[in-house]
């Protein structure tokens, strides 16, 4: 295989014999080492094939044994150039598409995003064109390892992520998970304080000494388990304080203040029943946005149902239907306002119960100020207590004084 | 006398262990099934047609009869035949 190329890139010649001893001929070409190879003999013609730098070393040859070698047909690249040498211009733009086809194949057309359900396309496109990732890169420059780290890294919700480059597109896969808050474990010594005033409803201790019980009454910031303990001998003497990490469970009841506001007033749209196209063509991660100068004077609002898109060699066109509206001030009814406050409320009540609050009561009301409506009131309720102070060298750290010296070190 | 001396150096050559291809000159043919003939250490050629070729060695011609023979190949050392082969007949 090698061979035959290389003899089509040198070109040979194809050759017919004709004379009274070709075996002679024959001999002397091996003599004088001038390489014929498929040698046919077909009625007392002989054919074969030779290399051109042979044939022209042939005629010695063919003079001493009286024979005729007769070209019949040239075969190879210097050939093949000669007969195109008319065609200069065709031949050029012929290599000319090649190599763009060639670089071409090279880059990424487009990028694809699978399984994406909390998060959008667009946001995964921002975050990988931050990340150097974007369209008409040359595939060779995306690390899709390093891309499916940067992700998992970046999104914490999005629990496998797979990027696979395609032809030329680059494909992410990704599988959304809902995984739990990260308990942080606390290493450093640590008390535990109240985050809000209130009542201590139970107290039970891990690890730490126990400041309040349940009943008191604690303010903001009070410390509820201390990180210190005392370490006492047999003789009742405190021999030292070691610093700990506080652990225990800790209820809280507290009154949570609620005010949520809402304007009555909008903007609402009058649709004035026009409609008109605006075109928009996506080259790389620009969009070039070809309207008339009427979309600048007035208002127009895009019809999502009605987007045409167009996918070419290089980017993409959408045809974006648009409809012409007059903005105009309006106001909520009342009624409604109340509803939606009301599912503000529910939706609160229900982001602090999944925290394992209790909830007791709920006093909230909804009235009107003015143009707004507001919702406020308190909720008593029992909270667990999970704050942390870190506890200060000061606090346990004994220093005592060298009797001898008088140095407190 | 040409007979004798082939014979003294095949003999020698069979004392020393050595291939008799390298003293007495011996042509080395070897045949892919019916179709395909190398032979080496071969002198020239002395008759090619389609059925018959004739090869010169140093201890007599070959006859190689058949049909539709080609040459393949032929170099200073060795040729390849191919086509038909039918029979392979030494003679001096």
């Amino acid at each position: 295989m090698a061979q035959s190329i290389i003899r089509w890139l040198n070109g040979y010649l194809f050759v017919e014999l004709k004379g009274s001893s070709p075996e002679r001929f024959l001999n002397l070409c091996r003599m004088r080492e001038l390489y014929t190879w498929n040698i046919n003999c077909d009625k007392n013609q002989y054919k074969f094939y030779m290399n051109i730098k042979d044939y022209k070393e042939l005629r010695p040859v063919a003079r001493k044994t009286k024979t005729v070698p007769r070209i019949k047909r040239r075969i190879g690249l210097p050939f093949y150039l000669n007969r195109i040498k008319s065609r200069v211009g065709f031949m050029t733009g012929f290599l000319c598409f090649l190599c763009l086809v060639l670089f071409m194949s090279k880059l990424i057309w487009s990028i694809e995003v699978k399984g994406q359900y909390t998060h959008t396309k667009e946001e995964l496109m921002k975050y990988m064109y931050q990340n150097g990732i974007h369209q008409l890169i040359l595939s060779k420059k995306v690390n899709c390892l390093a891309l499916e780290e940067s992700i998992r890294k970046e999104y914490q919700d999005i629990g496998w992520v797979s990027a696979q480059i395609d032809g030329t597109k680059l494909i992410v896969r990704i599988k959304e998970t809902n995984m739990p808050k990260l308990y942080v474990q606390q290493t450093t010594p640590v008390h535990i304080v109240a985050d809000r005033d209130g009542t201590i409803v139970s107290i039970v201790t891990r690890k730490g000494t126990p400041l309040v019980k349940a009943g008191d009454e604690v303010k903001a910031g009070d410390i509820l388990i201390s990180g210190v303990v005392d370490i006492v001998g047999d003789n009742q003497i405190l021999l030292r304080k070691d610093p700990v990490v506080a652990d225990g469970d800790i209820m809280l009841n507290t009154q949570y203040e609620y005010q949520y506001k809402k304007s009555l007033k909008y903007i609402g749209k009058d649709y004035t029943g026009k409609l008109a196209k605006e075109i928009r063509i996506f080259v790389k991660d620009k969009e070039i946005i070809l309207n008339t100068p009427e979309f600048l004077t007035k208002n127009w609002e895009n019809t999502s149902e009605l987007v045409e898109m167009k996918e070419t060699l290089f980017g993409n066109i959408d045809l974006v239907t648009k409809r012409e509206y007059i903005a105009t001030q309006k106001l909520y009814s009342i009624e409604d306002v109340k509803a939606y406050l009301t599912i503000k409320l529910k939706k609160y009540i229900q982001e602090i119960t999944e925290k394992g609050v209790i909830i007791h009561s709920i006093n909230v009301k909804i009235n009107r100020i003015g143009t707004n409506m507001v919702a406020s009131g308190t909720l008593n309720v029992t909270q667990p207590v999970t704050t942390y102070r870190k506890i200060l060298d000061s606090e346990w750290r004994n220093t005592e004084n060298n009797e001898h010296s008088g140095n407190d070190n | 006398m040409k007979q004798r001396t082939i014979e003294i150096m095949e003999g020698l050559s069979e004392t020393m262990k050595l291939p008799s291809d390298i003293l007495a000159g011996a042509p080395l043919l070897s045949m892919v099934g019916q179709r395909q003939l190398f032979i080496e250490n071969y002198k020239g050629i002395i008759e090619y047609t389609q059925d018959c070729i004739r090869v010169q060695t140093k201890i007599g011609r070959i006859h190689v009869e058949g049909k539709r023979l080609n040459i393949e190949y032929y170099t200073v050392d060795d040729m390849k035949i191919t086509g038909y082969i039918t029979t392979i007949q030494f003679c001096e």
